[in-house]
């Protein structure tokens, strides 16, 4: 079985936490300096490609695991993780577009990578990103090449090439569905899916491995234009403003402070219950 | 701008969803200039036994019901994109669930028009309609213009409800039956359970809840503030860590991925504040965040603060509680 993986390489948010955000006038945010990370869902993504793998080998079954990400060189250092942790191949199709608010350009770019290093019978792919937080990618690459999607996966696994059998969380509930390959899945919330370690062996037998690296112009079908893609434009990004009162409780100790908010909010509310 | 509502009433929560749509119409009828009367609304269902409670209870005065064998995104888009060759709308309105969301954006694609997911607001500009929603895992907010009609968009989680009741005397109802369409599904099972709906409601629905993350650091803590949450008659809410570490169930988190919680009182225990899990709680009438670190974002969104080892403050109210009980 062949299975792509896709990811993003994204700012890591999280170590903006509260600091000023820079947003130049063209409207890109300034994240140079923040440390990298692949994408809180296509990390999940990864790691349940490397399950259902792992499962497969105990019964004998190969499966051939692929990923692909679309941007600068500063992926690679994520790419090569993924060689020693045992991904066979990876591919960065090297793009300095703003793709950002445009996955309509980032499906059609993997629609076409497909053509040319496919077949593959299933694509694996978070479903949205941190920093573009569009939610389209998946949905739209599924539209270009009429597979079915399936959203909101939190498992997958299949013994055998034509079919596979997904969990995913629905608006009807927690589902069980059993389907044909070639397909998408968009993988959610997905518990215990952190991207394992590799060892350092591994991490040492990587480095002599090579990343694929792909340029726009050698990808064949895609479309001329592909900033010109998104049927929808960003024109303002602005920060949100969350803060409230922010009355700092004092007290001399934890007790003092827990009695003050006890009299003053909890006793009034659990005594109304 | 002529505007159809597209609901999925295969969802448990379909009529909290209509409801969230039609109060964005409502907020925004100087833009959606099609009046009451004529606003309509697309409920693809699969029950026959939930027919009556579509009709008596949707807040739409035109309504047309679509029955399907059952929710499939695929068979849902090859259904839709039939019914509205004929009379397409200028706006598709998506409430923003999982089917909202995924249905908005393929139904665009099909019909050539433009899509965003999560819209909070919209505003029009000679002519033009952009979309507002937050980027950026909820630090930042964005406008978007819309390129190509039809503009198809789901709802941001958590929308505004009003009690907008629709009288089942000014109801007008069609019925299409699509059960039997014939159709090459790529489903070889196919299986629902809805275990987690009525915990996800209660987190959606609680009047107090204690909103904990990363940093309670354990499952047995999660054991036990759960126990504390229910003594407390609170509802507890975990962010995406806690979940992604198994911590606690998919049912509890909140969030932009999770619940999207309006309680009188929210206590955030040992959350940092990060965006996406402010989203689901900030909606709160009261945020008293209770944190040892001052540098955390939490502490200036929060209406009160307790600079503090949470375990120390739930320690002593539990003792408070206690003595209060004893008296």
């Amino acid at each position: 079985m062949r299975i792509l993986v896709t990811l993003k390489v994204v700012p890591d948010l999280d170590l903006l936490r509260d600091k000023k955000w820079t947003i130049k006038n063209n409207l890109p945010v300034e994240t140079a300096y923040v440390k990298k990370a692949i994408n809180t869902y296509d990390e999940s993504a990864l790691e349940l490609a490397l399950k259902m793998a792992d499962q497969r080998k105990a019964i004998n079954l190969e499966t051939e695991l692929f990923a692909l990400t679309i941007g600068e060189a500063y992926a690679d250092l994520f790419l090569k993780k993924l060689l020693a942790l045992g991904f066979n191949k990876t591919y960065r199709v090297n793009s300095e577009l703003d793709l950002r608010f445009n996955p309509e350009a980032v499906a059609a770019i993997i629609t076409s990578f497909i053509g040319e290093c496919g077949p593959f019978d299933l694509i694996i792919m978070g479903m949205q990103s941190s920093d573009g937080d569009n939610a389209k990618t998946a949905l739209l690459t599924a539209e270009e090449l009429a597979w079915p999607c399936i959203t909101g996966v939190t498992g997958f696994y299949s013994d055998r090439s034509d079919q596979v059998a997904v969990e995913n969380i629905s608006d009807q509930g927690l589902v069980q569905q059993t389907i044909r390959t070639s397909c998408i899945l968009a993988v959610g919330n997905a518990p215990s899916s952190l991207l394992r370690v590799p060892t350092l062996k591994a991490i040492k037998k990587a480095a002599e491995k090579y990343i694929n690296i792909l340029t726009l112009e050698e990808l064949k079908d895609k479309p001329e234009d592909l900033l010109l893609q998104s049927n929808t434009r960003i024109q303002e990004l602005e920060t949100v403003d969350n803060s409230r009162e922010s009355i700092i409780i004092d007290g001399a100790s934890a007790e003092e402070k827990a009695h003050f908010l006890y009299n003053n909010y909890l006793k009034g509310w659990m005594s109304s219950k | 701008m002529k505007c159809k509502v597209m609901i999925n009433a295969c969802s448990p929560a379909f009529l909290s969803k209509a409801e969230e749509a039609a109060t964005f119409l409502q907020t925004h009828r100087s833009i959606v200039d099609s009046s009451e009367e004529t606003e309509e609304a697309v409920v693809f269902y699969a029950d026959e036994n939930i027919k009556e409670k579509i009709t008596s209870g949707l807040p739409f005065r035109v309504i047309r019901l679509v029955k399907i064998k059952h929710y499939q995104p695929e068979l849902v888009l090859d259904i839709l994109a039939e019914l509205e060759k004929n009379s397409p709308a200028d706006i598709y309105l998506f409430p923003g669930d999982f089917s909202g969301n995924e249905l908005a954006v393929r139904f665009a694609w099909r019909l050539k028009g433009s899509s965003l997911v999560a819209v909070e607001k919209i505003e029009a500009n000679e002519g033009k309609l952009s979309g507002i929603k937050k980027v950026y895992s909820g630090n930042l907010r964005g406008s978007f213009l819309f390129r190509t009609k039809p503009y198809c968009f789901s709802l941001a989680k958590g929308m505004n409800r009003l009690d907008l009741a629709v009288p089942e005397d000014q109801k007008t109802v069609s019925s299409h039956d699509y059960s039997a369409k014939p159709y090459d599904s790529p489903l070889i099972e196919y299986q629902e359970t809805p275990p987690f709906q009525e915990e996800e409601v209660r987190l959606e629905k609680a009047n107090f809840i204690i909103a904990v993350g990363r940093g309670t650091g354990s499952s047995e803590e999660i054991s036990r503030l759960k126990d504390i949450a229910r003594d407390l008659g609170a509802e507890l809410g975990v962010s995406r860590p806690v979940v992604m570490n198994a911590w606690a169930s998919m049912d509890r988190l909140l969030g932009a991925s999770g619940s999207v919680a309006s309680p009188e009182i929210c206590l955030a225990l040992a959350v940092s504040g990060s965006p996406p899990f402010y989203y689901g709680i900030e909606k709160s009438n009261k945020i008293i965040a209770v944190n040892h670190d001052d540098d955390a974002p939490i502490i200036k969104a929060a209406d009160l603060v307790i600079i503090e080892d949470y375990k120390k403050v739930i320690k002593a109210l539990l003792e408070i509680i206690r003595e209060e009980k004893d008296k």
